[in-house]
């Protein structure tokens, strides 16, 4: 077994749980349903530390067999919005699908983004949102540099100046430019170790989780129903 | 309960003595109906949670017998039997098989297998009961001196049916015959392993001279070890372990519990081709070093001898070094995850990919 992995297994309260594709969007969603005091997801993955990204979402959909009984409001799954959602929304379809296949499940297919699929006779219900959602662009990163720039103007200019300098700011892809922009912004933050990750600046509090750049995610966590039985939500978030 | 999403799924492969499991009124199920099962079932769930009456379970459908639920009782912990001549006493003795202590329900348990292939199995008082006239002073109903005599019937492998009635006569206990069994072994996880019957099994193997696949993977996971051999002390065959740096052969045991029960859980797998071996805490004794190892050779030795296994484990250190093997394998696995509920205890199947997913992403399964 490659990376690093918990030594105790995780276990499943529900009524949700969080897939989502890496450790610093596991991380990001425990510290924002802490801060927002929101209860009832749980976050376990991803387990191993080096691998993450949308590659996983079957395997962690069949892990949790075990607990559907617990999983009485369902799964949402969470990721990065990219240039387009709609194809990341198509993407993740598929992975839903390729679960089914290779775990002999029935979880649901979503029809739409940001819409909860009612759970079927054998599995929970499915939701998919992508960060930052709701027809914006990038990833994670976007989000959390819009709440840390409006924190601090000044250096979000600095960042700017160093991606049209380095060229960065043409590579083209969003998702990979903020997380170039942020990375460079936190890392004037960590005296001790500019090579911190996003995940410890979450932690440790320099992302502003009460900024209202995270209201709409919070949003739609809150109006998840506890039970989804026979029951879906429109657009909750929107 | 029987598992719909289990429909169609990852398929089991290769032939498999149970595939299915009815069980009704037993122990702690009320009803349940599990499959299909596979190659190896790894059984899990909190205490008291129907894990090792699941196992018993499989025992009773395929191997049941007035005889085989007497060795359950003691493997249950029950004291040595004190049998009287009285209806309570006779009484008691079969009343915990019965779903909530209950005699007047009806036990049922059948396995079907993957060639079609069943057994089936009642335990019941039957109405107008053969009676059996004591002698003695009647001290109340309960003692009354007409012992209502326990019924075991059903249909063995070979499709005869079969009914027998243990009674205790001026000569003991005559239990009687439950028809054609399915082969198999069951290792409790408190009662250690008969070394005569294991010395008499690997002696089976030997002779065939057979031996050298087990004693190669014993070697290798226990490498003071050079040689096993049966040997006769105190009249009695045993097995013992030839170790390295010692010139005298010395009982398995004394080498090594954990290897003398891996020792007799491998040649009961050897020894009984198209039958089952049951095994409560698989790990009980193994070092965690060895737990890979362990269940590398469990399913090998599985699919070379054409023997399914049922074995129970708490332990996550245990399932998690599974995962080489599942990995390999996934077809070859399924998790019984055991639950107990208000109607009794639930046995739910988990597929072998799920069941290697959730490993991989340490997400609890026990």
């Amino acid at each position: 077994m490659t990376g690093k992995t918990f030594t105790v297994p995780t276990g499943i309260v529900g009524p949700w749980v969080i897939v989502c594709e890496g450790d610093a969007d596991r991380y990001f969603f425990q510290t924002l349903l802490k801060e927002r005091a929101i209860k009832g997801f749980d976050t376990p993955f991803p387990a191993k530390t080096d691998q993450g990204g949308t590659g996983r979402f079957p395997d962690m959909l069949q892990s949790l067999e075990r607990h559907f009984d617990k999983l009485t409001g369902g799964v949402l799954i969470v990721a990065d919005s990219k240039n387009n959602e709609d194809n990341i929304f198509r993407l993740v379809r598929k992975k839903i699908k390729t679960a089914n296949k290779k775990g002999g499940l029935h979880y649901p297919i979503p029809t739409a983004l940001n819409r909860v699929e009612p759970a079927t006779a054998d599995a929970p219900a499915i939701a998919i949102i992508t960060v930052p959602g709701w027809g914006g662009v990038g990833g994670l990163e976007t989000l959390c540099l819009k709440a840390l720039a409006s924190k601090s103007p000044k250096i979000r200019k600095c960042v700017e100046g160093y991606m049209r300098c380095s060229g960065a700011d043409q590579w083209g892809d969003h998702e990979t430019m903020d997380k170039a922009r942020l990375q460079t912004f936190i890392a004037g933050f960590h005296k001790n170790d500019p090579n911190n990750a996003l995940k410890h600046a979450v932690r440790n509090g320099l992302i502003p989780l009460r900024h209202r750049y995270f209201n709409q995610i919070v949003r739609f966590l809150k109006s998840l129903p506890r039970t989804t039985q026979a029951a879906s939500i429109e657009k909750a978030g929107a | 309960m029987m598992d719909r999403s289990l429909e169609g799924r990852g398929t089991p492969v290769g032939y498999r003595m149970i595939d299915r499991l009815k069980v009704q009124n037993f122990r702690c199920f009320e009803k349940i109906d599990v499959h299909p099962l596979s190659r190896v079932n790894v059984v899990v769930g909190d205490n008291a949670s129907g894990k090792t009456a699941f196992l018993e379970s499989i025992f009773l459908a395929a191997a049941g017998s007035p005889e085989l639920t007497i060795r359950l009782r003691v493997w249950r912990g029950a004291e040595a039997l004190q049998l009287t001549r009285e209806r309570s006493s006779y009484e008691e003795l079969w009343r915990e098989l019965f779903y909530k202590l209950d005699d007047k329900r009806t036990i049922s348990a059948e396995s079907i297998g993957s060639m079609g292939n069943s057994r089936f199995i009642e335990v019941l008082y039957e109405n107008g009961q053969v009676t059996l006239p004591l002698n003695g002073e009647q001290r109340s109903a309960a003692d009354s001196p007409a012992i209502r005599l326990i019924t075991f019937r059903g249909k063995d492998i070979a499709g005869h049916e079969f009914k027998t009635q243990p009674e205790i006569t001026d000569k003991g206990f005559v239990l009687g015959m439950a028809g054609e069994n399915v082969p198999g072994s069951f290792f409790p996880s408190t009662v250690r392993a008969s070394g005569t019957e294991t010395a008499r099994r690997f002696s089976d193997v030997s002779k065939l001279n057979e031996q050298g696949p087990l004693i190669g993977a014993l070697k290798k996971q226990f490498l003071f070890l050079e040689n096993i051999s049966v040997e006769v002390e105190g009249g009695q065959g045993l097995l013992f372990a030839t170790v390295k740096g010692t010139v005298r052969k010395m009982r398995l045991g004394l080498a090594s519990a954990g290897l003398e029960r891996l020792v007799a859980i491998l040649v009961a797998i050897q020894t009984n081709t198209k039958g089952f071996v049951l095994v409560d805490e698989v790990d009980s004794g193994i070092h965690y070093t060895k737990l890979e190892s362990l269940w590398s050779v469990l399913r090998a030795f599985s699919e070379l001898h054409q023997t399914q296994l049922f074995v129970s484990t708490h332990s996550w250190e245990c399932l998690k070094a599974l995962l080489p093997t599942i990995k390999k394998h996934e077809s070859d696995f399924r998790l019984v995850h055991c639950t107990r509920t208000d109607k009794g205890c639930v046995p739910r199947l988990i597929a072998g990919p799920n069941m290697r997913a959730a490993i991989e992403e340490g997400i609890e399964l026990r």
